[in-house]
């Protein structure tokens, strides 16, 4: 499964993702957040779509689903807004704000993946921080790798 | 025909029409953002429903599909809810809903009594540079039919003077940027460019020599990325670029000539103080520079903090002349068309702002037709304020309603850039051609139609082919005016002085989601939530000194007036220095906006003091 991997040495915090994110859903929802590792850095917070999904456990309405390419959906409709999954995620990537009754969450963009294109939020980065790719194939491994640090979406205080 | 047009409100564009099975046709359309002088190309894909959806044009060399924030808000723009959509006409405090033939009747009666009263030049234009070639051609016919010499391209302070000592060339600028071993950046250029990003960050990865040094008082988003952050005094930037020039020359006494005789006068110790930075750094940077195979500076200053533009841009240009191999300059601009529009302003019939604006207050203009530039929101001061309200006409047009409009007495609905054609020339001189993503909104037209509809109506008629024709012709050479490298010892004697009664230094800084004075952007809904307006930032043992906690009000006062805003501490400042938002019309009206020999308004750090609000 491809996912979308930060690459915090070279993100500029510039908002594009959010941005993207924000103007490529109709009903206009940003779901990357930023953190701030203290003023070093700052760098979006966008799902992983783990494979071991927390938030999935947690909804008492079983709205989220794990899709057949792993992909984890919210089934905004039999959302209530209860905010277990925010609160569930190890990661806080689910935006914890409630707007119109159900919560943000990083659907990876299908229409766009559907037409073989990027998510949004990698195709708009003018700083080339955001890459989609195989998780397999970028993995864990790639964590360090030629001292320049990279991996997908570390825990830091939220801004 | 504009009779049917008053009636389709902008809600008309979202309105559902049914679709034909499930087949969704979307339109796809290619332009050019207009937020910033890069000119990035940009899609936007239309369903037939009239929803717009930002698409991405990866086959584009220069940016390569990547966007800003600002990029992406021309989907906002079109079918933004409070845009103006038919003309308005002030009826005392309130105003009126009213037809284009009313307010082309209005406006051309108002102009022909007090032409006939005061004499032509009695009646004022102003365009702001966000227009294409064409209506800046165009408002020039306009003044030239109404007789009148009053005409002004409302450049941002710091785009005139960097245009004014530019050569500007039409080459491959997508190479000029990339391949770069050493890069000298001024300002913030991640935050006011972003999509240059990438391709810097890329060239300093590339080898272990390559070095990305930025020159600014804060540490910004681009200095983290830097290999050495030059952290100078606010408004030292010109005293810094001549210690590296002095650095340069003790090495290369042969290339000095007159100008390398004047620095080696100016003592070490002052232009280490001057800039708080040391001399051995610099020369580190000078000889970086000179060793470098292909280097580039890139000059991208806010509106407060750095400082006579004019003679940093034209140091910076001595040092891409001087030092050895393939060294370039490249200035960068605030303005999407600043430089087609300096092109074609630079005429001897074309004022600058600020001596246009000086004629408004001294009751010179009566009337004032002014496109586009919210003039409350760029420059808000009583003076400004005094003059607009002492207009016996003030006709605007605009896309959003802000303070300025309110003063009118004729609001024009107009187009903005994501719903025009035209041409523009991006800040490398290329040429391109604008092309509207949807119709004008509701009965808006673009400035181009309406300034045609007042030519015609006031007996001379606009030649379009010939206005297309110049505007075609139009390519961005050299247009270079020059300023003279002069008063140099002022400068340093100057920068050493300090203020006893307004000690804190003010600089200010923008943001990726905020454009000029945010008169448009902060109309966004993603701007708004992302980025707070009134904020200030003190330095952590500045905030100690003073016990101010991070939240904590505080009451910054300038020569020009005051203003409480709540603080944010940060490590990212030196002591002595404040950063403010510059995209907020509240924090604009405590900068001072003296006029400078040249006619431009003075940049520069502003001299501030800060005191604890008292409860």
């Amino acid at each position: 499964m491809k996912k979308v991997f930060i690459d915090i040495d070279r993100c500029i915090g510039c908002y594009t993702c959010s941005a993207a994110c924000h103007y490529s859903h109709s009903d206009h929802r940003s779901t990357v957040g930023y953190g701030e590792l203290r003023e070093d850095a700052r760098l979006p917070f966008i799902c992983r779509h783990c494979d071991e999904p927390a938030c999935l456990n947690a909804c008492p309405r079983n709205a989220i689903k794990k899709l057949d390419h792993g992909i984890i959906k919210r089934m905004n409709l039999l959302c209530t807004g209860c905010g277990s999954c925010a609160l569930a995620c190890p990661f806080g990537v689910i935006e914890p704000d409630i707007r119109s009754y159900v919560i943000s969450k990083c659907d990876l963009c299908p229409d766009r993946i559907a037409e073989g294109n990027e998510p949004a939020c990698v195709a708009a980065c003018p700083a080339g921080a955001l890459a989609f790719r195989d998780a397999d194939e970028a993995g864990e491994k790639s964590i360090l790798l030629g001292g320049r640090m990279e991996g997908h979406h570390p825990v830091f205080r939220r801004t | 025909m504009f009779a049917e047009m008053e009636l389709t409100s902008l809600t008309s564009r979202s309105k559902i029409t049914p679709m034909h099975g499930h087949e969704r046709q979307m339109e796809r359309i290619e332009s050019y953002c207009m937020f910033c002088s890069l000119g990035c190309k940009l899609a936007i894909k239309t369903s037939k429903s009239g929803a717009t959806t930002p698409d991405f044009c990866s086959d584009y060399p220069l940016t390569g599909g990547n966007l800003c924030p600002r990029g992406l808000y021309a989907t906002e723009l079109l079918n933004h809810n409070q845009r103006i959509v038919c003309p308005l006409v002030r009826e005392g405090r309130t105003f009126q809903e009213t037809s284009w033939d009313e307010g082309f009747h209005i406006l051309i009666s108002k102009i022909k009594e007090l032409r006939n009263s005061y004499g032509p030049q009695s009646i004022g234009i102003i365009i702001d540079p966000n227009h294409t070639n064409e209506e800046i051609i165009a408002a020039r016919e306009l003044a030239k039919t109404i007789g009148t010499d009053n005409i002004s391209c409302s450049f941002s302070p710091n785009d005139r003077e960097l245009l004014g000592t530019t050569n500007i060339t039409s080459n491959g600028s997508a190479k000029e940027i990339e391949d770069v071993d050493y890069y000298l950046i001024i300002g913030d250029l991640f935050v006011r460019h972003p999509v240059l990003a990438k391709k810097i960050i890329a060239s300093k990865y590339k080898s272990r020599e390559n070095s990305v040094v930025v020159i600014d008082p804060k540490r910004t988003n681009t200095a983290w990325h830097a290999s050495i952050h030059l952290q100078n005094k606010p408004g030292s930037e010109i005293i810094l670029l001549m210690g590296i020039l002095k650095s340069f020359f003790n090495h290369y006494p042969e290339k000095g000539k007159d100008l390398g005789k004047k620095l080696e006068s100016l003592p070490d110790e002052d232009i280490a103080r001057a800039t708080g930075i040391n001399l051995e750094q610099l020369a580190t940077v000078s000889r970086g520079f000179n060793n470098a195979e292909k280097g580039a500076i890139i000059l991208c200053p806010g509106i407060k903090g750095v400082r006579d533009i004019g003679i940093l841009s034209q140091l910076a240009r001595l040092l891409t002349e001087n030092y050895k191999g393939d060294k370039k300059y490249i200035p960068l601009f605030t303005y999407g068309n600043a430089v087609g529009a300096f092109k074609m302003s630079t005429g001897k019939n074309w004022l600058s702002l600020p001596h246009l604006i000086s004629k408004i207050s001294s009751g010179e203009i009566k009337l004032l037709l002014d496109f586009g530039e919210e003039l409350l929101s760029s420059y808000p001061s009583p003076e400004i304020r005094q003059g607009l309200e002492q207009l016996e006409f003030f006709a605007v047009s605009s896309i959003f309603t802000s303070e300025t409009e309110t003063l009118a007495h004729l609001v024009l609905p107009c187009a903005s850039w994501a719903e025009k054609s035209g041409t523009v020339n991006f800040f490398d001189g290329r040429r391109e051609s604008l092309e509207p993503f949807l119709a004008p909104a509701g009965a808006s037209r673009a400035d181009l139609d309406i300034i045609a509809e007042i030519s015609h109506q006031l007996g001379t008629s606009l030649n379009k082919s010939k206005i297309q024709q110049e505007a075609e012709a139009a390519k961005a050479g050299s247009l270079n005016i020059g300023r003279p490298v002069k008063g140099i010892e002022d400068l340093l004697k100057e920068a050493l002085v300090k203020d006893k009664e307004f000690p804190y230094l003010l600089i200010s800084c923008s943001a990726t989601g905020h454009f000029a004075d945010g008169s448009i952007t902060k109309n966004m809904k993603w701007a708004r939530e992302t980025f707070p307006l009134l904020w200030v930032e003190l330095n952590s043992d500045d905030a100690q000194h003073m016990e101010i906690k991070s939240g904590d009000e505080v009451i910054i006062c300038s020569r020009k007036g005051q203003i409480t805003l709540p603080v944010q501490i940060t490590s990212r400042l030196q002591p002595g220095v404040v950063n403010v938002p510059s995209y907020s019309t509240e924090i604009r009206s405590i900068f001072s906006w003296e006029i400078t020999p040249e006619g431009e308004f003075k940049t520069g750090p502003e001299r501030v003091r800060i005191s604890r609000k008292q409860e």
